[in-house]
């Protein structure tokens, strides 16, 4: 027990203590800038030269959408180009809708991540004068931002990264045309630093070497022109000879893939841990009509048994469900995920076979490709199944002169074969015919890019596909395409006198059915899905 | 009933008592016979058996010295005193006794003296002398006291009154009559004298053996003391704004886990919504309607004078003393930044000078889930009428008994492939289980003269209605008052408490969410075919028995149950040390220290086979911590400047700091031993750590209160914060209020009789408000990836120009007492404005930023709040209270900002989306719906289906109730007493993802109709709507259930207005039944009090609006998630017993 006596002796104490207690309350804020600052973490100013290029390796790879690959392709294009079919009952992109939250969940990520880890980096290489760096940057950008207008037409472009509350969209011709003066400004670069390196180990494709990122620069050119193929015909060929003038891939050790690691995954192996799609009856039909040796490579049989099997797109939700998925042939080990096996895969991003189908599709045309259509169809099989399987050259050159066709597929729709087009180039047949060839080619090499692949179907119409199962669209008969996906709902909230602005740059209403600038092939010369329908 | 004395006075009789007087004294009573006397005839018995020593005085101190007042005492009383001067200190005091005796106001005069009055033995004269030494309880009883109680007002008698001695457990209660009768050890002891509904009494014996004792009702006075800010405690008469006491007896009998959830539906203008996360789930409390756009709107929780952070979820009942809720800025205008949501007072328990007692408190409790969905079983699973045994949805056959194939993926089960398919109406209330929860409190109180000490000990232990989830929680508190010296005061407490929650249900749409996989279980799945949840494959590996195996979207729900394991742990240390030194009677200086701590932690242990999220297995473990210190001072000065007039006048400082960080790893992508949890246990260990944030306020304000005569009370506020988290040039901010109560009743003479008391206050305020830290930078993240790492940029856009929020609110309020306060009515009316909001702007993500941090805004809410307290019965056997509550709130966002007219806050990225928007009130709720024409009616499509609206542009109602409230009531006969509570929500939308889903499933009743066809939209069905087809020609068109559920309802894309219902409903909340064994049998035990009670919480619905919901229950608790729920649990009912036994 504390006696009074102490207290009182303490009494002088314990009032200077309160005193200093009180001092201690009436502290200064001298201190509350550096309390306001995180400790550990990076503030952005702080960014320079070694995080530029770690800035630079984001923009790489989340510039394919690796975060969500998934809702912006596997259950978007990849669908729509029918490499896959859908199989749980409660999603309906195979049935032609496209969720809204999806479709924020592609075009948010893209714009918040990587394009503005790429735009950080183009501005501070351009204030810096790294030119090297910023000719490198300019190309992936091309690379990332030509998907997002393949997609959706108009979008933010020259505008982005203004911190305005309001973002002009551009249109897809401004965009597509200074996509060619930004490659010619990059291009322009690299020939006055032959040998030339940026970004070194921070550059998951080509380690640094700018002559590479020439390469892929002239050959994503020829992508590029032959896109617009249909409304500029005359630019299209005058781009593409610019491209194979300056140099495209012509080897698979050309090819451009981007490395993975166990923290930076395949983009597709991330996603297959969900069970939510198999191959499509296209898939089946074409693949195991032409007996072709990438089908082993592509698809894993059904774990049911009965071989590689597929189902038709849009199958109803209620013919749909998990048993889909034991029924019928999931994605190659390959990319299954780590723990099932997955062998984790480079990523790839553009590779010879294309380059050689577009050639071939240029040479069609009647541009000047440095061949025939036949001659550069054939290399373009040769390189992918080369550079895809261990087929021997032999096996290859078999597989090209083949007459087989696509089969038929077993189900309870009579599944007629997709096409009736043989593996052997008709070199003698009508133009359509030639087209369909080199496109189901295409189609096959670019597997699994289908947001490529659907570009290009809507381009083109190939490879033919069935008419879907089930339209849950009421714009969209079974037999349609779907022509872009429609302007985002957070768009519309965060962004929308420019999102009605950007109406105006499109050929109709912001609608699935209004077709691109480039989408000019007329609609009488698509192939008619309309027999495959089922009632 | 909250009568609170001057704790200062009581420390001083040694041996003095205040035996707690809690429940003892509360209901009891003796039977007996029907006392015929007339009031007026007792009266008048009793005035002539005064002395002159007894004589009452009606007189006011104000700063005088004890001996002046002395003298005037006497001279009042007209009774003589004898003293030695030279004892008399020379301090001053400020008293005032209203019809006290003149012997009892002598020794109030003397309290902390050393010195007590005696009386002559004349009974005309006091003799003041030297205070006797401490009688030991053991005393030999001497002396027998009598007497009669009775009501002062209306000399009724009063039976069951409780009568203790004070400082011991010698106590009594009146008979019928009133009349008590009392062994004391000698005639210079006080009695503690209390009963329900009157204000306690303490009357020292003074040497009587037969004393008469009147008490007054507490509710007439005006005189209850409230806690208010800084733990100050004030008369109510004087407040200019509006409280709202809890009582907190009931807090410990109907128990709630979350004590805040006791709170429901007994404060008006509190609005609260239950999460859905099972035993310990969080609740969502507003005050006066939502009013932050980006903040959550709830108020700041004050405990001990110290505010908290967050909420009280994990304080024990048990040791709480009191509860106030603040509810308008104005009662919060002192606690700054973040009580502009008003304030929730939380006293302690704590220690009374003479007070020895110990109780034990038990409760056990069942807890029996109650299923508000309805569910069909008429139809099993499969698609279009057809059986498929891995189907998820349930539009197959009608169940008749046929045989079916078997799903069964248990080698055991191969030699029986089929099994009849019949209705399973229970196999979803089959996987849920009567839970429990069981507490036990130990409270003890050491009340020295000097030093008081509580010590409380709390176990609880329970088992909820989903199995696996369990909660265990020890709340240990000790808390220590003691005066130092007769200058020096400590005030020191530590509340401990340590929680572990097992199998904690994972909220809202997530697959893991158990509620969700037990609604999906399809009508024909057995009971005992899905509890064999698991089996042994060839590899000798434990594996996942279902009949949809690898599903995506869920698993078997017993292995959810047992097989996903979830751990919470949570440990909390609120610790607080005060130091006051009083200089004068009338200066003081507190200074205080306080801490407010928590780690957190959780596990999450995923079994090999859990489905696509983790099929290989996965352990995660997620730490966290979070802290707060607060230091204050506070320099208070009251006395009254000249005959007329009270000065308060307080300045004080506070510092507060909180800090938090946290870290979490998990074995990624699967174990390498199969169930083995351990971090190392695989090829990639994934981990993060937040450093978190840290934020700081340093405040100075100052208050105070002048009164004139005790009529007219005026006070002023003015606060300073200086945050951290704002730029410099608008760190600092002022914020002040002003407030007004006039006491009508005293003031004006000629106010009509009929009121015994009415008062008129009327207050303004202005609060003011911080930002989030670190906004002032725009911050990069680091990430592994690549050769060297990925960096990126933060999508918030910094601001350096950010302004402090603040909030302004204007109150007026009456509270009237009529018939001798049997009925009493306190309205209040109030209107906040809270401007300069701060909130995130979402940007176009296309700006190269998601959003910027910025200021504007204008949310208004007006409302009106009444309290109604009536005694409509008062006899001496039966006592009835009915308390009413309503309050109304109107909300209105009249702006925003010019660039965004509209903010999204929440809502669910599939479902619905709530907005603030400007123009309409706050929380909106938008989703699909159906397309309608331009007269408004539904277009229907070829098929004869609905066409649904792309996009969710359908405004489907608003969250907000219309008006709320409560009806409570306690009746008392003898040693009896029962009280119920009902509350009311009127209006508020509410919409249900759970139905959605279910109802694209085949698994709600309402899919029964139309199963075969035949269903016309707008015709035979949706009768209330009118349909026509894309010609406008009326809809003819037939369609099934099957394709119409499955176009409205659905996971991804579900129309929203479909499934919206009204939020309206009335519960019966709380039923309560008391008894207390008579004093005769208790005391025979050596007891003081026990007191044995039912109690049941939740039991049903008076009214509901809504099918398949319990409306109380959101997603969570988080701002952006009110207006919605999503697979919520069952509701628990709870039906209980409370045993309390003072010793």
């Amino acid at each position: 027990m504390i006696t009074t006596n102490k207290i009182k002796n303490n009494k002088v104490l314990s009032i200077g203590l309160l005193a200093i207690l009180t001092v201690g309350l009436a502290a200064c804020t001298d201190h509350y800038d550096s309390l306001n600052t995180p400790d550990n973490s990076i503030v952005a100013d702080n960014i320079d030269g070694p995080q530029l290029g770690q800035t630079f390796a984001h923009a790489q790879y989340f510039g394919m959408m690796a975060a969500s690959y998934f809702r912006c392709q596997t259950q978007i294009s990849n669908l729509w180009t029918q490499y896959f079919s859908q199989t749980p009952g409660y999603f309906e992109s195979d049935q032609l809708i496209d969720p809204g939250v999806w479709n924020n969940d592609c075009w948010n990520p893209f714009y918040s991540g990587p394009a503005s880890s790429l735009d950080f980096v183009e501005n501070f290489t351009e204030e810096n004068s790294m030119t090297l760096e910023n000719a490198v940057a300019k190309v992936w950008r091309v690379n990332i931002y030509h998907r997002f207008t393949d997609y959706y037409g108009p979008i933010p472009y020259s505008e982005y990264g203004s911190g305005e509350t309001s973002v002009a969209y551009d249109s897809q011709e401004e965009i597509y045309l200074d996509f060619f003066e930004t490659l010619d400004e990059a291009v322009a670069v690299f020939d006055q630093n032959p040998g030339g390196s940026a970004f070194a180990a921070d550059d998951q494709i080509f380690g640094g070497d700018t002559d590479q990122w020439r390469t892929f620069a002239n050959s994503l050119r020829l992508r590029l022109a032959m896109r617009i193929s249909y409304v500029e015909p005359d630019l299209a060929e005058a781009e593409a000879a610019k491209a194979l003038d300056a140099g495209v891939i012509l080897d698979n050790s050309e090819n451009v893939t981007m490395t993975t690691s166990v923290n930076n995954r395949n983009w597709l192996t991330i996603w297959t841990y969900i069970d939510e799609f198999r191959m499509s009856a296209t898939s089946q039909s074409i693949f195991t009509g032409f007996e072709d040796p990438r089908l082993s490579e592509y698809f894993s049989e059904a774990v049911d048994g009965g071989g590689y099997k597929g189902f038709r797109n849009g199958l109803p939700g209620s013919a749909k469900g998990n048993f889909l998925n034991t029924e019928n042939s999931f994605v190659d080990e390959k990319w299954y995920t780590l723990p099932n096996g997955g062998a984790n895969p480079p990523n790839r991003i553009m590779d010879a076979a294309e380059v050689y189908f577009l050639r071939a599709e240029g040479a069609l045309n009647g541009w000047a490709m440095g061949g025939t259509p036949e001659e550069l169809y054939n290399e373009g099989i040769r390189m992918s199944i080369s550079d895809r399987t261990d087929a021997s050259s032999a096996e290859i050159e078999a597989y090209i002169v083949s007459t087989n066709t696509p089969a038929a597929v077993d189900d309870d729709y009579n599944t007629p074969p997709v096409s009736d087009i043989p593996i052997q180039y008709q070199a003698g047949a009508d133009f359509e015919t030639q087209q369909e060839q080199i496109i189901t080619q295409k189609w096959i090499a670019l597997y699994p890019d289908g947001w490529e692949a659907w570009s290009e179907r809507r381009r083109t119409g190939y490879p033919r596909g069935y008419a879907v199962i089930n339209s849950l669209n009421p714009d969209i008969a079974e037999d349609e395409l779907i022509r872009r996906r429609t302007f985002t709902s957070d768009e519309r909230s965060n962004n929308g006198a420019a999102v009605q602005a950007a109406e105006a740059l499109l050929n109709g209403p912001d609608e699935m059915t209004t077709r691109l600038w480039w989408d000019a092939k007329p609609l009488t010369a698509y192939p008619d899905l309309s027999s495959t329908i089922v009632d | 009933m909250t009568t609170i004395y001057d704790t200062k006075e009581k420390k001083k009789n040694l041996g003095m008592n205040i035996l707690l007087v809690t429940l003892a004294m509360l209901f009891s009573g003796f039977i007996g016979h029907v006392n015929e006397v007339s009031g007026q005839e007792l009266e008048m018995e009793y005035l002539t058996s005064l002395h002159t020593a007894d004589n009452l005085v009606n007189i006011e101190f104000r700063d005088v010295p004890i001996g002046e007042a002395l003298e005037r005492l006497a001279k009042e009383a007209n009774v003589g005193l004898s003293y030695n001067s030279d004892l008399i200190p020379e301090k001053s005091v400020s008293m005032k006794f209203e019809d006290v005796f003149v012997f009892h106001a002598v020794n109030r005069l003397l309290n902390g003296t050393g010195l007590e009055a005696g009386i002559a033995p004349n009974r005309t004269a006091l003799i003041i002398k030297k205070a006797a030494a401490v009688e030991a309880e053991s005393a030999i009883m001497q002396e027998t006291v009598e007497g009669q109680v009775t009501d002062a007002s209306s000399g009724q008698t009063l039976p069951g009154v409780n009568i203790v001695v004070e400082g011991t457990s010698m106590g009594t209660v009146t008979d019928a009559d009133g009349n008590f009768s009392l062994s004391v050890p000698a005639l210079n002891e006080t009695l503690v004298i209390s009963y329900i509904g009157y204000q306690t009494q303490e009357l020292p014996i003074g040497g009587r053996t037969n004393i008469d004792i009147e008490l007054e009702s507490a509710v007439v006075s005006g005189e209850e003391m409230v806690v208010t800010a800084f733990g100050l405690e004030r008369e109510q008469r004087s407040l200019s704004y509006s409280t709202q006491g809890i009582d907190t007896e009931t807090l410990t009998e109907a128990r709630e886990l979350n004590v805040i959830s006791s709170l429901q539906g007994k404060v008006a203008g509190l609005t609260m919504n239950t999460g859905a996360s099972g035993l310990g789930a969080d609740a969502r409390v507003i005050l006066r309607g939502n009013r932050s756009i980006s903040g959550d709107s709830q108020p700041l929780y004050v405990v001990d004078g110290v505010p908290i952070r967050g909420n009280t979820t994990n304080l024990s009942s048990d040791n709480i003393a009191s509860i106030n809720v603040l509810k308008g800025a104005n009662a919060a205008a002192l606690y700054g930044s973040e009580a502009q949501n008003g304030v929730i007072i939380i006293e302690t328990q704590h220690g009374q000078a003479g007070v020895v007692d110990v109780s034990l408190n038990n409760t056990f409790n069942t807890l029996t889930p109650v299923q508000y969905m309805n569910f069909q079983y008429e139809y099993g699973q499969g698609n279009g009428g057809v059986y498929t045994p891995s189907a998820e949805r349930s539009w197959g056959p009608r169940m008749e008994g046929q045989m079916v194939d078997h799903w069964s993926l248990d080698p055991a089960d191969a030699d029986t492939p089929q099994y009849a398919f019949t209705p399973q109406p229970d196999n979803k209330s089959d996987v849920y289980q009567r839970g429990y929860d069981m507490s036990s409190n130990l409270l003890a109180r050491i009340g020295g003269e000097r030093t008081q000490t509580v010590f409380s000990y709390t176990y609880t232990d329970a088992v909820g209605t989903i199995p696996e989830n369990e909660l265990r929680r020890h709340n240990v508190s000790v808390r220590v008052n003691s005066e130092l010296t007769d200058q020096f005061r400590l005030d020191a407490k530590v509340d401990y408490s340590n929680q572990e929650i097992d199998g904690q249900v994972p909220e809202g749409r997530s697959n893991f969410n158990r509620n969700r996989q037990i609604y999906m279980i399809p009508p024909n799945i057995r009971t005992e075919h899905l509890s064999n949840f698991e089996y042994e494959d060839a590899n000798g590996l434990n594996r996942q028995n279902w009949y949809n195996p690898g599903t995506t979207t869920g698993s078997n729900p017993y292995w959810m149950l047992y097989r996903n394991i979830r751990e919470n742990t949570r440990e909390r240390v609120i610790a607080m040390t005060s130091l006051t030194y009083d200089f004068s009677e009338s200066v003081s200086f507190m200074v205080r220290g306080s801490y407010d701590g928590e780690n957190n932690r959780g596990d999450e242990k995923f079994y090999h086979d859990t489905f696509t999220r983790a099929d290989f297995g996965r352990y995660s473990v997620n730490q966290g911590n979070a802290q707060q210190y607060n230091g204050d001072f506070l320099l208070s000065y009251t006395r009254n400047i000249a005959e007329d007039w009270d000065v308060n006048a307080n300045f004080g400082g506070s510092l507060i700091r909180h800090e938090n960080s946290s870290i979490s790893s998990n074995t990624g992508d699967g174990l390498l031993i199969p169930n083995y949890f351990a971090l190392s246990n695989t090829s990639r260990v994934s981990s993060s750590h937040n450093p978190g944030s840290r934020y700081e306020t340093q405040s100075l304000y100052g208050f105070g209160q002048i009164g004139w005569r005790d009529l007219v009370y005026l006070d002023i506020t003015g606060r300073n914060d200086w945050s951290s988290t704002l730029p410099a040039a608008s760190r600092s901010y002022f914020y002040p209020s002003v407030g007004m109560s006039v006491i009508l009743s005293d003031l004006i003479p000629a106010f009509p009789d009929v009121f015994s008391f009415a008062s008129l206050r009327t207050s303004w305020a202005r609060v003011g408000s911080s930002a989030p830290p670190y906004m002032g930078f725009r911050q990069a993240n680091f990430q592994a990836g690549g050769n060297n790492g990925y960096m990126s940029l933060s999508g918030v856009l910094p601001n350096e120009n950010l302004l402090p929020e603040e909030t302004e609110s204007i109150e007026v309020g009456m509270d009237l007492r009529m018939l001798e306060g049997r009925i009493g009515l306190d309205i209040s009316a109030y209107k906040t404005n809270t401007r300069n909001q701060l909130f995130t702007i979402a940007l176009p993500i296309v700006s190269g930023a998601t959003s910027f941090f910025t200021n504007g805004g204008d949310v208004e809410n007006k409302g009106l709040e009444f309290v109604l307290s009536t005694r409509p019965v008062q006899t001496r056997e039966l006592n009835v209270n009915v308390d009413v509550n309503f309050a109304l709130n109107r909300n209105m966002v009249n702006s925003i900002s010019d660039e965004r007219p509209r903010v999204a806050i929440g809502g669910d990225p599939y479902f619905l989306d709530l907005f603030v928007e400007q123009g309409r009130p706050f929380g909106e709720l938008y989703s699909r719906g159906f397309d309608r024409d331009d007269q408004g009616r539904v277009i229907v499509s070829s098929n004869g289906l609905p066409r649904i609206t792309s996009s969710s542009s359908v405004n489907i109602g608003n969250f907000n109730p219309d008006w709320q409230g409560g009806i409570s009531s306690t009746i008392s006969y003898r040693n009896i007493s029962a009280s119920f509570l009902i509350d009311h929500r009127q209006g508020g939308a509410l919409a249900t993802m759970t139905n959605a889903i279910l109802a694209d499933f085949g698994q709600l009743e309402q899919t029964l109709q139309g199963r075969e066809g035949g269903l016309i939209f707008g015709d035979n069905f949706f009768e209330h709507e009118t349909a026509v087809l894309e010609d406008g020609s009326p809809n003819n068109i037939e369609t099934n259930a099957e394709s119409f559920w499955q176009t409205v309802g659905g996971e991804s894309s579900p129309a929203g207005e479909v499934f919206t219902e009204d939020a309206t409903n009335t519960r019966l909340r709380e039923v309560t039944l008391g008894y207390n064994l008579p004093q005769s049998l208790v005391g025979q035990l050596g007891l003081r009090n026990v007191k044995v009670s039912l109690v049941g919480r939740n039991l049903f619905f008076i009214y509901k609006a809504s099918e398949n919901m319990d409306p109380d229950m959101t997603v969570g608790t988080g701002a952006g998630s009110q207006g919605f729920q999503n697979f919520a649990p069952p509701a628990t009912r709870t039906l209980g017993a409370n045993l309390k036994i003072d010793f």
